[in-house]
């Protein structure tokens, strides 16, 4: 940090210089953005034309947020979450970093609310490259930019969207979203993706090899996965995978676990936490996705530090920070708490104090609690690179 | 020490046979490379030299090895046998003599002193970057030509630290932008939706 003026601000008449910055090429003021967060580029916007031409390319958008998403500081990483509630139109976002620093006090960082008027029981289908997909009906809400699309129906009415995934096709350039709607407990499920678009497209699937057993599909690298057990065995899990491109199947083999693993992202990579003989949990990752050999253990936790556990309830991972410590949820806590690894995976409880913010009840009513959370990274992308109609600023 | 003294010291000691054992490809032709290079080369000499020309015809001499391993372009020059040791000099016609001293001088820094703590490095390249708009703008200008990676980071982290926190006149000042193609109305607009930003 410097208290002097870098010279090349200092000079009293810039106007007389010939070829200075100020003549940069395109190229470079790019790559001069892009080492600048998401919100400091909307104000950006308002410098010139030019600028903000550049700022609002979708391509722009979508490169600055694969060299920012390394980088907390750049994305300011939140979890955002919905009550699930009926007659509850809020959700909810709040930083992650402060959790781990200010594990003695309350975070400073108070819950960001916002509230989507003339709507009921919002779910937050998914998160993917700073786009936040809701159910009500269904819309792409960019929290960054406030920038709302326009509501779509689900074409059958009357239906229940049991299972879900939204995410990226990096082929096509186009935001995919899976549903498993559903007209009565025991019915078939009839799946149907929507291709999110200036027509938003949707289709079914006519031969789906296996109906998801968890809710939420998890995106990375282009596929949404989901635990699945194999066939004709006890213990066996695999992962399968929908890949949105191609719109079809495939499958990835665990290594062999004991207990029913449950999947999350977690730095882009999938994870899955386990139950493993009952003593302890096992956190894997994949390094490299569709590669079994990168599958590796990541960190244990003993059963014997969680208070208050019940078995079968699994541990929910939420968030994996950059130094390794783990956030997550444990079964019937109900409370966030993280691990640390490189402190003989010492327990925190960060305090979190949501009385007061707006959101009617913390979510963490039974069994629902886990599948409230997704991790939001902030980003320039917007609905109207998807080809929406003109945007409503909502809220900044 | 001079090269060619070396040279002929070396030739001195040598037997004549062992010139013919000496063949190295260059460019796709095997070519009888002369033994006193290849000795050098043996001893990790970090001796030999490229000639660099710049858009003033200056030519400035620098080690192989420090230009090789910052500049991308030089180092697909050295290595696909484009450059000739004996006769040729790298032509860098977009960078003038001021400009090319100083990105030698930033690679020759960075090569030998790579092991110092990061606060030193860090210190030196601040001070090495204390140059007006119009040093700055000629040494990103040459770092991208001769894709210098870490040079280009430094000045490209340099001017994003100048803009930020900055208002916007002092934004439009710095890139001397005077007609920004907004409408009154449209940067009314601007205005109210971020009011701390002018």
């Amino acid at each position: 940090m410097t208290t002097t003026l870098h010279p090349a601000i200092a000079e009293s008449n810039p106007l007389e210089t010939t070829t200075t910055i100020n003549t940069l090429s395109e190229d470079l003021i790019a790559e001069i953005l892009f080492r600048l967060p998401a919100r400091n580029l909307l104000e950006l916007n308002t410098v010139c034309k030019s600028w903000k031409t550049l700022i609002s390319n979708s391509r722009f958008a979508l490169n600055h947020f694969r060299r920012s998403i390394a980088d907390p500081t750049m994305t300011n990483p939140r979890l955002v979450y919905s009550t699930r509630h009926f007659v509850d139109c809020n959700i909810g976002f709040f930083p992650v970093q402060p959790l781990l620093e200010n594990t003695s006090s309350p975070s400073s960082n108070p819950t960001t609310v916002v509230s989507f008027e003339m709507k009921d029981c919002l779910e937050i289908l998914g998160s993917c490259n700073g786009l936040l997909c809701l159910l009500e009906i269904i819309c792409n809400f960019v929290p960054c930019t406030g920038v709302e699309s326009d509501w779509i129906e689900i074409e059958q009415r009357g239906v229940e969207v049991v299972n879900h995934g939204f995410g990226y096709d990096h082929v096509h350039d186009r935001y995919k979203l899976l549903l498993f709607v559903q007209k009565r407990r025991q019915e078939p499920k009839t799946p149907m993706v929507l291709t999110f678009g200036a027509n938003n497209s949707w289709s079914t699937m006519p031969d789906f090899p296996f109906y998801p057993q968890r809710c939420k599909g998890e995106f990375v690298s282009g596929t949404l996965n989901w635990i699945h057990k194999v066939p004709v065995t006890l213990n066996s899990w695999m992962i399968v995978f929908f890949d949105l491109a191609r719109e079809s199947f495939g499958e990835v083999f665990l290594p062999f676990m004991n207990g029913e693993p449950v999947l999350q992202v977690a730095r882009e990579c999938l994870c899955v936490c386990v139950d493993h003989q009952k003593s302890h949990f096992d956190v894997w990752i994949m390094k490299e996705y569709g590669v079994e050999e990168s599958w590796t253990k990541l960190i244990v936790i003993s059963h014997v530090e969680l208070k208050h556990y019940e078995p079968p309830y699994p541990l929910y991972l939420v968030y994996i920070y950059e130094n390794g410590v783990v956030l997550a949820i444990p079964p019937t806590s109900y409370k966030l708490v993280l691990y640390d690894p490189n402190d003989h995976n010492r327990l925190h409880y960060p305090l979190f104090d949501s009385s007061s913010d707006g959101m009617t009840k913390f979510p963490m009513s039974e069994r629902a609690a886990p599948r409230g959370f997704h991790v939001f990274h902030e980003s320039l992308v917007s609905p109207s690179h998807l080809g929406f109609p003109s945007e409503v600023a909502y809220w900044n | 020490m001079e090269l060619l003294c070396i040279r002929q010291w070396i030739s001195g000691l040598l037997p004549t046979w062992l010139s013919a054992w000496c063949i190295k490809p260059v460019g796709g032709a095997l070519v009888r490379q002369e033994p006193e290079y290849i000795l050098l080369a043996l001893m990790g000499s970090p001796l030999k030299k490229i000639m660099l020309c710049s858009s003033e015809k200056e030519i400035f001499s620098v080690e192989e090895q420090v230009m090789v391993q910052h500049s991308v372009i030089i180092n697909n020059m050295i290595e696909d046998g484009s450059y000739n040791h004996e006769e040729s000099k790298i032509p860098l016609d977009c960078v003038d003599s001021k400009t090319l001293k100083k990105v030698i001088d930033y690679c020759t820094h960075h090569t030998h002193h790579h092991n110092d703590n990061q606060e030193d490095l860090e210190a030196w390249d601040a001070q090495f970057l204390n140059v007006d708009s119009n040093g700055l703008y000629d040494l990103l200008m040459a770092a991208n030509y001769l894709e210098i990676r870490n040079l280009l980071d430094l000045i490209y982290g340099t001017i994003k630290n100048m803009i930020k926190g900055k208002k916007i006149d002092e934004i439009r000042r710095i890139f001397n932008i005077k007609d920004h193609g907004f409408t009154p109305e449209e940067e009314e607009q601007n205005r109210k939706e971020y009011p701390h930003f002018y």
